[in-house]
């Protein structure tokens, strides 16, 4: 709703407007309409893909982007052309926001400038993005928790980096994966394979090389002796997915000091392989946007070892934490190829061990050839035996528990112990539970039919989920005052102004509506499931009793369905984990969030505007203030306008500004109402024409003033006097002044191909009679109005009244109703004698008696 | 006798009355004299389109529009409630106001005096008179009013 100042206002401006300038701002607000729809479907676009649901690449952002941008800017411009250029701030505000949104899209990979080996000591938690997550972590646990793990160092990322520049290897790299098409396997396979050999023959420079050699003599003083390696990836990201990357890549055992080199390039190239390549791809990374740092740390001479899981992963509230154990190297436990022993302990106390079940293990892994490990015939004395004693048991327990503790989750830890008896971290990262799979096509429908009375089974799904909650009906904005948090709003349509309770419902169910109108948008934004196009809800349920919105399948149920309720969790699809995921949702927070709900509040200005949707909005209402007013400011020359042939005594002049009559006719002669084809105007035509007219024609007043200054306070009422009654029209436009008597009333409407463009408006002031029935008659006017779908503003004897985002035929039977009102009310202020006749009108006009007073025969 | 006050100062607001447009119906009438009369108003005041006064409706007015023979020749009729509406009395609902009002009486001017409304409403038997001044009606002023007064002055005595 609007500030009815600000309508008055308009009208009082001074520049007159002729045909033709009407014509071409006519035209602007076309162009606003059709490019604010494309807004705010590109928009619903983003949106969809926000569930994560839906896959999407870099490439789709780089392109929607500025397409949206340029809606935007056709918007700005063309309701500075339709305004006189009255927004001159929009510009500004857009590109504000568009630069935001561009520093996310270009926000490049930093790779910090470090050394190109650290050891483990050194490596402090924000290092993630030269270290790795991996080693991060590591570091971690060794630096600033004091937990053991073997001695050891890392290759950064920058190290990686400089590799890449080196014989312009980046470039070669990133020129392959470009044009490959990930989806045929032969050519992912062959670029897999050429990038691998590239890497291979490429040389590590000279001070990578010195920088690894000096590392290791390090490691070696801090072991005793020279002793082999595992080299393992370690990728920078942040996101927790890079686990699942990191399984992607190679990881090399009992490497000899002085191959350390030739393995690090393996594990680099790993990055390369045909699985790999497609994982990053598809999911919309550069590679470059996947910095590898790789980790060198010292074999432990393995005893056993194996995995703890701090929380069963199955059964997490079963309150014991999960140890898998084997004799040898830990490769076996986790490869799947052996039973390890498997032992459950209590957490609350780590010597209670409440299981043990013993493996089966045959063979044992140990360190062969360099590079390599062997899988032997484990000794026939330890088959007999539990890999762990009950001590280790308990203290391998409490450490990991300790671990848990550190990083305040539940940890997958992997361990080794070695032959002098003492355990080392090889590896630590988040555990995860098992979560409920969200399905979105259930059978749950067919029980919940069977048990809950279904109450609606079709609808047009415009935000996805499941609600419930008590049904609160919306008739108009009024209501809204008193909407109860978690309610289900009910209401036949929802205009923008409704989007100010979205956030406190728990669904929202209409019987008219488009999954691309700003209630819509705002519903996804929030995650409240919408229904929209059931026909006849709010006569279905009843205020207050509840009911269950199934906005997944379709369908509303009375009762809360809790099967259906529980079914739908949150649960995050892995997509939602990945950096373009991420950057998207870096990018929406500028888009689709709506700040400004209420054209009436204080914020409803340019500079509040903090997204693109709030800039449509803004748009869209000024615009539709601009035109209502224009119809007023016009003028047009008596020679453009015919006047209406009725058998009313009324005097209606006409402008069609294209499109609006059957078929051209001849200036000079009269046009009646069989002539139009404005749309619009034959709803309203409707109307007026239903009315058995009463009463002589009305007055021009020229003559009486006198009389009508005494009764009339409003002095403006008096320069209007003489002016005319036009209707400028098109075929879907209809923009239609009057003035019947002494009051002033305005209609402006357009019914249109697309619903979101579809409105009507109405404005009406004044009256002859005394303030207080002039206000008792805009009171019977609202009623009226407000019974017939409505939105009305009333202030004194003022009413603004709107109907906006409604199929065709239902702004065309409101145009009805104000054509009976606007004929009908003309000088009913007069018999407003109490409120008690007010609602004695309303209730003749409900039972459809609106011809009031007789024909006067003259 | 000695006027305590003048017209001006017993002017009634015509704003307190019930108002039709002279093309209103007789039903309209009906329904605002019934609610004017929980008021103690039993006037209405039929004005025209540019809202200039031109008759009143007083309750026999009504009431002939309702029933033409009353206040005609009695004659005892059994079924009066139970006839009431006739069929014909709900066709004159319909009829506008304006055939069944008072034409209202010149007004007269504030600066007149009592003594002339007083003559004017007696004699034409009007229970209340418009009043203008400088060309603009500003109220009406009611025979029940300067009764009043006539009362208060002359049992003062």
């Amino acid at each position: 709703m609007i500030s009815l100042l600000s309508i008055f206002q308009r009208r009082k401006r001074s520049e007159t407007i002729d045909r033709e300038g009407f014509v071409q701002r006519f035209h602007n607000y076309q162009e606003i309409l059709r490019a604010n729809r494309d807004a705010l479907e590109l928009m619903a676009e983003l949106q969809q893909k926000l569930s994560g649901v839906f896959l999407f690449d870099r490439n789709y952002l780089i392109t929607t982007i500025p397409r949206l941008e340029n809606h935007l800017r056709t918007i700005i411009d063309q309701l500075n052309l339709l305004s006189d250029q009255r927004y001159t701030k929009l510009p500004e505000v857009l590109k504000m926001v568009m630069d935001l949104i561009q520093k996310e899209l270009s926000r490049p990979q930093e790779i910090p400038k470090v050394s190109f080996t650290i050891p483990f000591r050194a490596i402090k938690k924000n290092m993630i993005f030269s270290v790795g997550g991996k080693c991060a972590h590591l570091g971690e646990i060794k630096n600033t928790f004091g937990f053991p793990i073997p001695p050891g160092f890392v290759i950064s990322t920058y190290a990686f980096k400089t590799f890449l520049q080196n014989n312009n290897l980046h470039e070669k790299i990133n020129h392959i994966l470009t044009a490959l098409d990930i989806k045929t396997l032969a050519e992912l396979e062959e670029a897999s394979k050429t990038i691998q050999q590239i890497v291979g023959e490429t040389p590590l420079s000279q001070e990578i090389l010195d920088s690894i050699r000096c590392s290791y003599e390090e490691l070696t003083k801090e072991v005793g002796k020279p002793v082999p390696v595992a080299i393992r990836s370690s990728a920078a990201q942040e996101d927790t997915t890079l686990a699942t990357f990191a399984g992607q890549y190679k990881s090399f055992l009992n490497v000899p000091g002085d191959m350390i080199e030739k393995y690090y390039k393996l594990v680099l190239a790993s990055q390369f392989s045909p699985r790999a390549i497609y994982y990053f791809k598809s999911r919309g990374f550069e590679y470059s946007e996947i910095p590898m740092a790789v980790g060198v740390m010292a074999m432990v001479p393995v005893e056993s070892a194996g995995i703890v899981y701090t929380r069963h992963p199955e059964i997490p509230q079963e309150d014991s934490l999960i140890i898998n154990a084997v004799f040898g190297l830990g490769i076996s436990a986790v490869g799947g190829e052996t039973t390890p022993d498997l032992y459950r302990v209590s957490r609350k106390d780590p010597k209670n061990i409440l299981s043990q079940e013993r493996g089966k293990q045959e063979e044992v892994v140990v360190s062969a050839s360099p590079g390599t490990v062997a899988h032997i015939t484990l000794p026939p004395e330890k088959k007999n035996q539990q890999v762990l004693t009950a001590s280790q048991i308990t203290e391998l327990s409490a450490l990991s528990l300790e671990l848990e503790k550190k990083f305040a989750c539940p940890q997958d830890i992997e361990w080794a112990i070695d032959q002098e008896g003492k355990i080392f971290i090889l590896q630590a990262r988040p555990l995860k539970l098992r979560q409920h799979d969200r399905s979105t096509k259930t059978s749950t429908p067919k029980m919940a039919k069977a048990n809950f009375p279904v109450l609606a089974e079709s609808g047009a799904i415009a935000s996805t989920g499941i609600g419930s909650g008590p049904v609160y009906i919306v008739k108009a904005f009024e209501d809204l005052k008193n909407f109860p948090p978690g309610a289900v709003l009910v209401s036949h349509h929802a205009p923008p102004d409704y989007t100010l309770v979205v956030d406190r419902a728990s669904a929202i169910v209409t019987e008219v509506g488009s999954a691309a109108s700003h209630i819509a948008t705002v519903a996804r934004e929030f995650m409240v499931p919408a229904l929209f196009n059931v026909s006849r809800i709010t006569e279905i349920v009843t205020p207050g009793e509840t009911i269950t919105v199934d906005a997944i399948n379709g369908f509303i149920y009375q009762g809360i369905v809790q099967e259906l309720l529980d079914s739908y969790q949150e649960a995050r699809p892995p997509f939602k984990d990945t950096a373009i995921y991420q950057l998207l949702k870096k990018i929406t927070q500028y888009v689709t969030p709506l700040n400004l709900t209420d054209p009436r509040g204080q914020n409803f200005k340019p500079e509040y505007c903090k997204t693109l949707h709030d800039i449509t909005r803004f748009s869209h209402e000024m615009a539709m203030q601009e035109m209502f007013t224009l119809g007023e400011r016009s003028s047009f020359p008596e020679g453009a306008t015919k006047k209406l042939n009725i058998p009313q005594p009324l005097d209606i002049y006409l402008i069609d500004l294209g499109k609006g009559l059957k078929e051209v006719k001849p200036l000079s002669s009269g046009v009646t109402p069989d002539d139009i084809k404005s749309r619009p105007f034959l709803a309203l035509w409707e109307g007026m024409n239903q009315v058995t007219w009463s009463g002589p024609r009305p007055v021009n007043l020229r003559g009486f003033m006198s009389v009508v200054a005494r009764s009339a306070s409003d002095p403006t009422v008096m320069e209007k006097l003489t002016y005319k009654n036009y209707v400028i029209i098109t075929d879907a436009y209809m923009n239609f002044s009057t003035r019947l008597g002494y009051h002033f009333s305005s209609i402006d409407a357009f019914i249109g191909e697309n619903i979101q463009d579809n409105y009507v408006q109405f404005i009406f002031n004044g009256g002859g009679a005394d303030l207080t029935r002039r206000m008792r008659r805009a009171r019977l006017i609202s009623m009226i109005l407000n019974h017939n779908g409505f939105n009305t503003i009333l202030k004194e004897d003022n009413i603004y009244a709107r109907g906006e985002n409604l199929e065709a035929e239902t702004i065309e039977k409101m145009l009805t109703v104000l054509g009976i009102v606007v004929v009908t009310t003309r000088q009913m202020d007069m018999a407003m004698y109490n409120d008690k006749i007010v609602d004695w009108y309303f209730q003749e006009f409900i039972r459809g008696n609106y011809s009031f007073g007789a024909t006067i025969q003259k | 006798m000695q006027q305590k006050k003048n017209i001006k100062e017993l002017v009634t607001p015509l704003e307190n009355y019930p108002h039709l447009p002279y093309w209103a119906t007789l039903k309209e009438a009906l329904i605002q004299l019934g609610s004017a009369l929980e008021d103690g108003i039993n006037t209405v005041l039929v004005f025209n389109e540019a809202y200039k006064l031109i008759g009143i409706l007083t309750p026999s007015d009504i009431l002939r529009g309702i029933e033409p023979t009353f206040g005609q020749r009695f004659k005892e009729r059994a079924d009066f409630w139970s006839d009431l509406p006739s069929p014909a009395t709900n066709e004159r609902m319909m009829e506008p106001v304006k055939r069944f009002m008072s034409p209202a009486r010149m007004a007269i001017d504030a600066e007149d005096s009592l003594f002339k409304a007083l003559h004017i409403m007696v004699s034409e038997k009007q229970p209340l008179l418009a009043i203008q001044e400088h060309g603009k009606i500003i109220g009406v002023i009611k025979l029940d009013t300067i009764f009043k007064e006539i009362i208060e002055v002359v049992l003062a005595q």
